[in-house]
């Protein structure tokens, strides 16, 4: 069981300058698996989840304790090289964040940043967007800008980005919460797709969502994880009360 | 190897950012500290209360520039503060919603930049060729209408901050749109305006172009605003550009006083938007 | 009562309307009609083309030529801007991305600062203090460094006086790095930080999300900030009055003297003893009206526009 397990959470706090906005959080998150992130808004799900690219290095006054093992190693030490971790661990936003150049060049900039060119860079944004099922809605207007798509077409657009750069774990930070239904199930189907490569965590205010894609789901309330298991058994039989009260509607 | 190589970029492009920082400081303190030690000597009491000695007798004092330019600052000040808040008034409440009246306002924002000398050409034709003599009214005009666009621009800015709830709170007592400008919204904004007139303060007070050929210069006292009046800018320029060694020193303290004064109507002013923006109708998104 | 509210309501609406009117468009095109009305005996005489192309100055024979004036001001203003734009846009990347948060407001003040002193002390201290120093510095040490080579040797020839185009320019450059700066800094401030964060969750340095993410997202902006200060340090006095040395030539070197539109107005606006020669000043007044209105219009539209895309 150990040898699936991709990060490993251990006894973390974090600090919001003097404010512990996250209590000692203990949890696996297993290779290849989809692990959703639920819970109240304000509950600290995403801060959590920005600790695990550690995107909380860049303002000032946050502070890490404890420790998060990726890679047989703990990455909140102070000398772990951020770049390289943040393009092993990647990140989709809420609102889709296209940079502004093409399609293509979007797609291309974590390649290049490796210094990946020529035909290899071709191959690999194809196949990132073919990946990310967007290929046949954008192969004949590559050099086009990316503001130019439609909001779920952006969305792919940056989950290609994403993966071009082939990381070991993509977060997702409730990815489509700006989006129409359409274009929701489109992205859940692709997540769903990508975890054959990669370990998935994701953040969502929507229960279904949770219960649709998720192989775990965890619950948090008020900065402390308060369960953790397989989604099924989560969503059924829920071994705390706050986790039931909650997934069935009973506060909000 | 790569990413070795573009960490060094980062920082070497990091670090030239902070060398421009210094490069800004290091002018700044330049010429302040210039200005110190050079002006902070000769700021004696004589320089504020006596007039100028004849040229070339060493003494005296720069009182007439100082009066001078109290005079013509204050009364520029008096004309130019309503018609720019009038104005700015305007283009926020009635004209917000009319394309011909927000194109209008961009003007007005262009015409915050327009060279300040042209305003004294203006002035020249309009006001001392006719009376065929230079005069303070006419740099008093020159300096308002430079003045105008400054007010009217911040005290657009500052009510277009006051949210629009808070209006229609007021409209739906049944209040006039001027009753909701009078109680509402200019009560809301007030620190604002009043930090649009002191930068429109603190610009007319250190300017010297548009009264070069308007006020002009006079080497004494005069309260006569159809005759020339000294100014402590105009002042400063004919001393620095004359031959006198003691003319040299007293512009420096002129010079001193001078930029000590805007330096205080800025910090006052941004003083005042803090205090504006504790108000609690204006919120900034802050991260 | 009620009639009372009505009528004032209208009074009112009036009266500021009024004033709207003027600030916005009486006041320049008054400005405009004026000077154009004060011009017409030398554009009667010159022309338009003849006026722009003559590089005779000369208030013996009544020629006026305004080619020396306005290349002179055009000269200054584009080296002020291309010294001043790479450290605007500097100090723009150190304040928003760089700065830990007390140097921030460090540093900023003293821009701040630096765009508060008034024109003329930046005048005074470059006639008294820089000039001397260029001459006697700074000028030789460059002459030295560049004589070997044919086209940049000619570019720094001739006595080194500090009184010429280069301190003009030097200084008419520190005068507009708090403008531009603030400009720059005002739309680096507009880049939605998730934007940034994406790029950095690619692995992306500072430098690299600066550079791919932060100045293409607010080229707008920041062309908006270098025009604008093109506007400002065309119409500048005072600074450049006391450094270009007022000689109605086209300079051949930086180290030569020369003029410009608003140097030749402050000097020879009080002794413009005939119509033609005053009708002249006016003229330049018009053209330095007209340009500085075009390039500030331009500003403000690349503002306006990086502004509208995040509204």
């Amino acid at each position: 069981m150990k040898k699936n397990i991709e990060i490993e959470v251990k006894n973390l706090n974090f600090y919001y300058g003097e404010k512990l906005v996250l209590k000692n959080i203990n949890l696996s998150i297993y290779r290849n698996k989809i692990t959703a992130l639920i819970g109240p808004s304000g509950c600290g799900k995403t801060t959590f989840l920005r600790c695990l690219n550690r995107m909380h290095d860049l303002y000032v006054g946050n502070r890490y304790e404890g420790e998060i093992i990726f890679e047989g190693k703990n990455i909140l030490d102070k000398n772990v090289d951020l770049i390289s971790l943040r393009a092993k661990i990647g990140m989709v936003f809420q609102k889709p964040t296209p940079f502004p150049m093409s399609i293509f060049d979007n797609v291309a900039y974590g390649l290049r940043l490796k210094g990946i060119k020529g035909s290899e860079l071709k191959e690999r944004v194809e196949k990132a967007l073919i990946d990310a099922a967007l290929w046949d809605e954008v192969k004949d207007k590559l050099r086009e800008s990316a503001f130019s798509l439609s909001g779920g077409q952006q969305q792919r657009l940056c989950i290609a980005r994403a993966i071009a750069v082939e990381p070991k774990v993509l977060l997702f930070d409730e990815p489509t919460s700006a989006l129409d239904p359409i274009s929701t199930s489109k992205i859940e189907e692709l997540i769903v797709k990508l975890k054959s490569k990669i370990t998935i965590v994701i953040v969502t205010h929507n229960m279904q969502q949770a219960a649709r894609i998720s192989d775990y789901t965890a619950f948090m309330y008020l900065g402390e994880l308060i369960e953790i298991g397989p989604t099924e058994k989560v969503f059924t039989t829920p071994e705390k009360k706050l986790t039931e009260d909650y997934i069935t509607g009973r506060f909000g | 190897m790569r990413i070795y190589r573009r960490k060094v970029i980062n920082g070497v492009m990091l670090f030239i950012s902070f060398l421009t920082a210094l490069y800004g400081l290091f002018w700044l303190f330049w010429i302040l500290g210039t200005l110190f030690v050079n002006g902070f000597r000769y700021l004696t009491l004589d320089l504020f209360l006596q007039d100028p000695t004849p040229p070339g007798i060493e003494g005296g004092g720069l009182r007439h520039a100082f009066v001078g330019h109290i005079i013509i600052t204050s009364l520029a000040t008096l004309i130019g503060i309503p018609i720019g808040v009038c104005a700015g008034i305007y283009y926020a409440e009635y004209g917000r919603n009319s394309k011909f009246f927000m194109a209008l306002k961009n003007i007005t924002d262009i015409m915050v930049s327009t060279p300040s000398i042209i305003m004294g050409a203006v002035m020249y034709a309009l006001m001392v060729v006719p009376f065929k003599q230079f005069n303070a009214l006419s740099g008093i005009l020159a300096l308002a209408l430079l003045m105008v666009p400054v007010i009217s621009v911040t005290t657009y800015e500052m009510l277009d901050l006051v949210p629009h709830t808070l209006r229609e709170a007021a409209y739906a007592l049944g209040a006039y749109k001027w009753q909701i400008i009078k109680d509402v919204t200019l009560r809301a904004a007030k620190f604002g305006i009043l930090t649009g007139i002191l930068l429109g303060v603190a610009r007319i007070s250190g300017e010297t172009a548009p009264l070069l050929f308007t006020s002009f210069n006079n080497a004494y006292l005069s309260f006569d605003l159809f005759k020339p009046m000294a100014t402590l800018t105009v002042t400063v320029f004919n001393y620095i550009m004359g031959p006198y060694d003691y003319w040299h020193k007293q512009a420096w303290a002129a010079a001193l006083f001078l930029t000590l004064l805007v330096l205080v109507l800025s910090l006052l002013a941004k003083a005042l938007l803090y205090f504006g923006t504790l108000n609690p109708f204006k919120w900034k998104e802050k991260r | 009562m009620e009639k009372r509210g009505h009528y004032l309501e209208i009074i009112i609406k009036n009266f500021l309307g009024f004033w709207a009117l003027f600030s916005g468009f009486l006041f320049p095109f008054i400005i405009f009609l004026i000077l154009f009305y004060e011009s017409r005996l030398a554009i009667k005489n010159f022309g338009i083309v003849k006026f722009l192309t003559t590089s005779t100055w000369d208030p013996v024979s009544q020629t006026f030529g305004g080619l020396p004036m306005i290349v002179g001001t055009l000269i200054s203003t584009f080296i002020a801007v291309l010294i001043a734009a790479p450290v605007a846009i500097g100090i723009a990347i150190f304040i928003t991305e760089l700065a830990p948060s007390w140097l921030k407001g460090v540093i900023t003040s003293a821009i701040e600062l630096l765009a508060a002193i008034p024109s003329i002390i930046y005048g005074m201290w470059g006639f008294l203090i820089l000039a001397n120093f260029m001459r006697s510095y700074v000028e030789p040490f460059l002459q030295k460094i560049f004589s070997p080579f044919p086209l940049l040797g000619k570019l720094f020839s001739g006595p080194p006086t500090g009184i010429d185009v280069f301190t003009t320019s030097l200084v008419l450059s520190i005068m507009i790095i708090p403008f531009m700066a603030s400009v720059v800094k005002d739309s680096f401030n507009l880049v939605p930080s998730v934007m940034k964060e994406s790029a950095y969750s690619l692995g992306a340095t500072k430098w690299e999300v600066i550079k791919d993410v932060v100045i293409p997202y607010t080229i707008s902006g920041i062309t908006g900030g270098l025009v604008l200060s093109t506007g400002r340090a065309l119409g500048e006095t005072m600074a450049v009055t006391f450094l270009a040395g007022n000689v109605a030539q086209i300079p051949s070197s930086l180290f030569y003297p020369f003029t410009t539109i608003t140097v030749a107005l402050a000097n020879q606006f009080t002794e413009a003893d005939t119509p033609l020669y005053l009708s002249s000043l006016f003229y330049l007044s018009l053209i330095l009206f007209v340009l500085s209105f075009i390039i500030l219009s331009f500003a403000k539209i690349m503002v306006l526009r990086l502004q509208k895309r995040w509204k």
